[in-house]
């Protein structure tokens, strides 16, 4: 199924650095909000969402500020809290009274901190490979974690202002995450989710500035969330844990120690990797609307 | 003045010593990564024009040192290098000089060795956490063990390491005053890309080392207060322009030490090279 043969409607939302550009999928609700992590955007949900659509759900995705086909002012400030207050902008601009947040990679951040706001406005949420909180074993992809320390600034600055050098980063990156994918799985990944990053960073403005930003407060976020572990604890929304096996960064580890952190959490494995929703978008749709 | 060359040999392979004669105690000259005892070449002359004996040797894996594949390179390794040459050359009493990562070998030489310790001397190097401590980028990226897949991919790409190095030795460059840039350019530059670049030399010993990097400085940290019974004096004598290694990482470590002296000079990181006929001059005091 390729997501061209769905219907959407195409909104802008204005935030006060600039809009961000959201698909509105009809169908019922409570709406399925997809979010994105980063280095990429929503199309890493095109082969999702015809599964979801075909079911009858109310899809709404939507670029981050900074990435995609969102606005990328010139000097604007990234920030989780304003991840955070997009999909806020997202559910208030269109009328969504209750969501179910689903995210990937560095969602996960706005999906449960989402959750812990508006308890009333979440119907349930779903997290795929993605972060909340510190985890002193989980290894970070090394892309993520040269941005993110700051005793690397300088050496990341300089990766990031020499394009031959970030283009080798990226690549390196990419074959970490395509090689740790079944073969089946392999041709697919480098095919489609590898363009969709590079161009993230190549078009122009690009998803460069967001980027680096957001890796740079990831620590401190991650950081920030583990003291609000204990509130997860308290909160009844059931939370559907959909993990990918594979993911060499996100491992199962990861999807049982956040089962357990939670207070009402299920967890399905999926034999895909770290973009699981594009490796095997059937199964992660049969997962998610079970 | 040409030195006595020779071999020392360990189990692990053979250690090269030049010893320039004179009388002792001997300075023992030790290097830091990635160069090796080439740095010192401006500033022996003028120790063995003050009369002293001036040793100073490779670590393994470094230099003309012997650089074996199947051994495992350490900063207790670099240790016992330097009881190795203190052995074997049979120096009775000595005055250990570290720079930059060596100084965990001097300082812990002393603390057991004390009695064959005259003084201790430390061009801009660290020993335990200090609060000014800031490690070049290259080497906390080879410090830091959740990139170890990445920095080895970038080790074994000649074309991204030679990257890296070239952006570290322009951090160090351009921090110098304009007059010693030329001259950094000449002498560290050439000894740093002798050792690392190319598809052999002491990448091995580097990568290595440097992964034991954190490890060692929170092992030094716990011997601090070791140092306070030393009634060994220390000099530190300390480029001002190394924006890594500066003055307050020597001020931090100086406090620990029962008789501690601190020279600055407008020099950079290695100022045995920058400024060696000061750097001399108050060695020779030492």
């Amino acid at each position: 199924m390729a997501n061209d043969t769905v219907d959407f409607s195409e909104r802008r939302i204005r935030r006060t650095q600039g809009s961000i550009y959201a698909r509105d999928y009809a169908g019922a609700g409570p709406a399925l909000v997809l979010m994105h992590g980063f280095p990429d955007n929503l199309r890493i949900w095109d082969d999702l969402i015809p599964y979801l659509n075909v079911a009858g759900r109310r899809v709404v995705t939507f670029d981050f500020l900074g990435f995609g086909a969102s606005d990328k002012p010139a000097g604007a400030t990234y920030s989780f809290e304003q991840q955070l207050g997009d999909l806020k902008a997202i559910a208030d601009e269109l009328h969504l009274e209750k969501i179910v947040p689903v995210a990937h990679d560095s969602s996960g951040i706005a999906a449960i901190n989402y959750a812990l706001e508006r308890p009333e406005r979440v119907d349930s949420v779903i997290m795929l490979n993605s972060a909340y909180s510190e985890d002193s074993t989980v290894l970070w992809p090394e892309m993520i974690t040269l941005f993110a320390t700051h005793s690397m600034h300088a050496l990341a600055v300089a990766i990031a202002q020499s394009p031959g050098q970030f283009g080798w980063l990226l690549k390196w990156q990419q074959e970490q995450f395509g090689n740790s994918l079944p073969e089946s799985q392999r041709e697919h990944f480098t095919s489609f989710i590898g363009p969709l990053i590079s161009q993230n960073f190549l078009q122009q403005p690009g998803a460069g500035p967001a980027f680096l930003q957001m890796a740079a407060q990831f620590f401190q976020a991650l950081e920030r969330n583990s003291h609000n572990l204990p509130l997860l604890k308290s909160l009844n929304t059931t939370v559907k844990l959909i993990w990918g096996k594979y993911d060499p960064y996100f491992p199962l580890a990861v999807a049982e120690k956040r089962r357990s952190q939670l207070a009402n959490a299920s967890l399905t494995v999926i034999p895909a990797g770290h973009w699981l929703q594009t490796d095997e978008p059937g199964q992660v749709a049969r997962a998610m609307l079970s | 003045m040409s030195p006595r060359e020779q071999f020392v040999a360990r189990s692990q392979g053979r250690i090269f010593v030049r010893d320039y004669p004179g009388t002792g105690p001997a300075f023992v000259l030790m290097h830091g990564f990635p160069d090796d005892g080439r740095i010192y070449d401006d500033l022996i002359p003028e120790l063995v024009q003050g009369g002293r004996r001036v040793v100073v040797f490779d670590f393994l894996g470094f230099g003309r040192s012997d650089k074996r594949p199947d051994i495992k390179y350490s900063f207790t390794l670099q240790l016992e290098d330097l009881e190795a040459v203190v052995d074997a050359l049979d120096l009775t009493t000595l005055v250990p000089v570290g720079h930059d990562a060596s100084g965990p070998a001097a300082i812990n030489f002393a603390l057991d060795h004390p009695e064959r310790v005259a003084s201790i001397c430390l061009l801009n190097s660290f020993y335990g956490a200090s609060p000014h401590i800031r490690i070049p980028e290259l080497i906390t990226l080879f410090a830091t063990t959740s990139l170890k897949a990445l920095s080895t991919a970038m080790l074994s790409d000649t074309e991204q390491f030679d990257w890296l190095l070239r952006l570290q030795q322009s951090a160090f460059c351009d921090a110098l005053p304009k007059s010693q840039q030329t001259r950094f350019l000449t002498t560290v530059v050439p000894i740093m890309n002798a050792n690392l670049s190319g598809d052999h030399g002491s990448r091995l010993a580097f990568s290595q080392i440097t992964e034991q990097l954190f490890p060692e400085v929170r092992k030094n940290t716990a011997r601090l207060l070791q140092l306070g019974p030393l009634t060994v004096p220390a000099t530190f004598i300390w480029g001002q322009h190394d924006p890594y290694l500066t003055t307050g990482v020597a001020q931090d470590l100086l406090p620990y030490f029962r008789s501690p002296k601190l020279e600055c000079l407008p020099a950079g990181h290695w100022p045995q090279l920058d400024a060696p006929r000061d750097v001399g001059r108050l060695m020779l005091r030492c």
